[in-house]
């Protein structure tokens, strides 16, 4: 398992986490939703459960998600939740990390995106050059985002308009009109374009229309 | 009054002990029970102790504080001298206490210095700290319950983040003892020194946590 601590707080993070796995002490994680939480409690107890209530044999180590309760004696528990505990189930736990959102440790942001689109590129086998997002808000959002760079890369037509379908079907209510739905279009063309040719006057030319129509487009879209 | 019985006797095999000390610290006398206590705490403490309690000026005085060594506790003492050249003590046994008692079978082998490591990772984990260690190597790895050391110090840890330094000393405390399950045991002492300290009362079975000015004095049972 492959630890990311580029920050100084995901590297005091990792010593922590590595000095628990010699210490079958139960170990409560929290923070936001796509901050690593599950990946955490694997590393810990690398030979932990994850718990589900048929689970009887209580001489196993186990990780319970949104814990809310503490089932039985299990012989270790890792759990994670969303905010730290208080009472009766604080007292449960031996320690309680809190895993800072990625806006907090922006040094991992980089290694994550290494480590994703490894894995993403070997799944899919697909090679291609991945433009990281600014700030990310999470980890899913990082996989998300590399998953559809990879996959819209080798996009044709007939994906283009699948994805259209789909699109229409979910989102498609009677208040769009045709001119909306338009604009998606308008927006994908030209946002590239002018990223391609930087003036709207090249872009005009090379999609063959007025440059006012051209503005006036723009400045719809930027509405 | 003119008694035959020998009072002295009486005071000898009395339950509450009776320390007469010289003005420099030294034992003169002491009765049966106190020299159990002396047997566990050293005599300097329970000096320094009393001073700070006895009365200005010749004559006794009963003080009504928690005496605490180790662990022997009393509700109160009467403290006094009538030469100033001797300092007396007797304490006043609180009868309520209980033998203490400790599961050998539930214990775990522990080294302390990883303890220490752990709860400083834990409790200081977005903040740099210095710290100092004073450690023995050749200390032995102890049986204790995991669990408890390890909140016991994250606790005492976080008391002690208002701090850029802090100097630990781990070491076996001399002429001090526990008894338990009525077995002495040796005492294992961690000093740890910082500036600013938040104090709070703490328990924790069978450990002594002591506040003083600028450390915080931590006994556990040294059970190997």
């Amino acid at each position: 398992m492959e630890f990311i601590a580029v920050s100084p707080i995901s590297k005091k993070i990792y010593k922590l986490a590595s000095m628990l796995r010699d210490m079958d002490v139960n170990v409560y994680i929290y923070g936001e939703e796509g901050v690593g939480k599950s990946f955490l409690a694997k590393f810990i107890s690398p030979n932990a459960i994850l718990y589900n209530d048929k689970l009887k044999d209580t001489n196993q180590e186990v990780i319970i998600e949104n814990i809310t309760h503490i089932p039985d004696n299990f012989k270790r528990i890792i759990a994670t939740g969303n905010s730290p505990l208080f009472g009766d189930l604080k007292d449960k736990f031996t320690m309680q990390i809190e895993l800072k959102p990625l806006n907090e440790r922006k040094e991992d942001i980089s290694a994550f995106y290494q480590l994703f689109e490894a894995q993403a590129k070997q799944e899919l086998k697909i090679q291609k050059e991945i433009i990281p997002l600014k700030n990310p808000k999470n980890l899913h959002i990082i996989k998300q985002d590399i998953y559809k760079q990879l996959l819209c890369n080798d996009y044709d037509k007939n994906d283009i308009i699948d994805v259209l379908k789909q699109f229409f079907r979910n989102h498609y209510t009677q208040d769009d009109s045709y001119n909306s739905m338009l604009k998606l279009f308008d927006k994908a063309l030209i946002e590239v374009l002018l990223d391609k040719y930087k003036s709207k006057l090249q872009v005009a030319k090379h999609l063959k229309i007025n440059r006012h129509t051209l503005t006036k487009k723009v400045n719809e879209l930027e509405d | 009054m003119n008694l035959k019985t020998n009072l002295e006797k009486w005071i000898q095999y009395d339950t509450n002990p009776l320390i007469i000390f010289s003005n420099d610290a030294k034992v003169l006398y002491l009765n049966e029970a106190g020299e159990y206590i002396l047997s566990f705490i050293s005599p300097k403490r329970v000096y320094d102790t009393i001073i700070q309690y006895a009365p200005q000026e010749l004559g006794f005085k009963y003080i009504k504080e928690t005496f605490t060594f180790g662990e022997f506790s009393y509700d109160y003492a009467l403290i006094g001298y009538d030469n100033y050249d001797e300092i007396g003590v007797r304490f006043y046994k609180d009868l309520h206490s209980k033998t203490k008692t400790i599961d050998l079978e539930k214990l775990e082998e522990i080294n302390i210095y990883f303890i220490l490591d752990l709860a400083r990772t834990y409790t200081f984990i977005d903040k740099e700290i210095e710290f100092i260690d004073i450690f023995d190597p050749d200390l032995p790895d102890i049986k204790f319950n995991k669990d408890i050391l390890i909140k016991l110090f994250n606790e005492i840890y976080s008391l002690l983040r208002n701090n850029n330094k802090i100097k630990t000393e781990v070491k076996i405390k001399i002429g001090e003892y526990i008894k338990l399950n009525n077995q002495k045991y040796k005492l294992l002492e961690i000093i740890l020194y910082a500036k600013n300290i938040e104090k709070k009362e703490l328990e924790y079975e069978n450990i002594t946590i002591e506040f003083l000015d600028e450390r915080v004095v931590i006994l556990l049972p040294f059970i190997v």
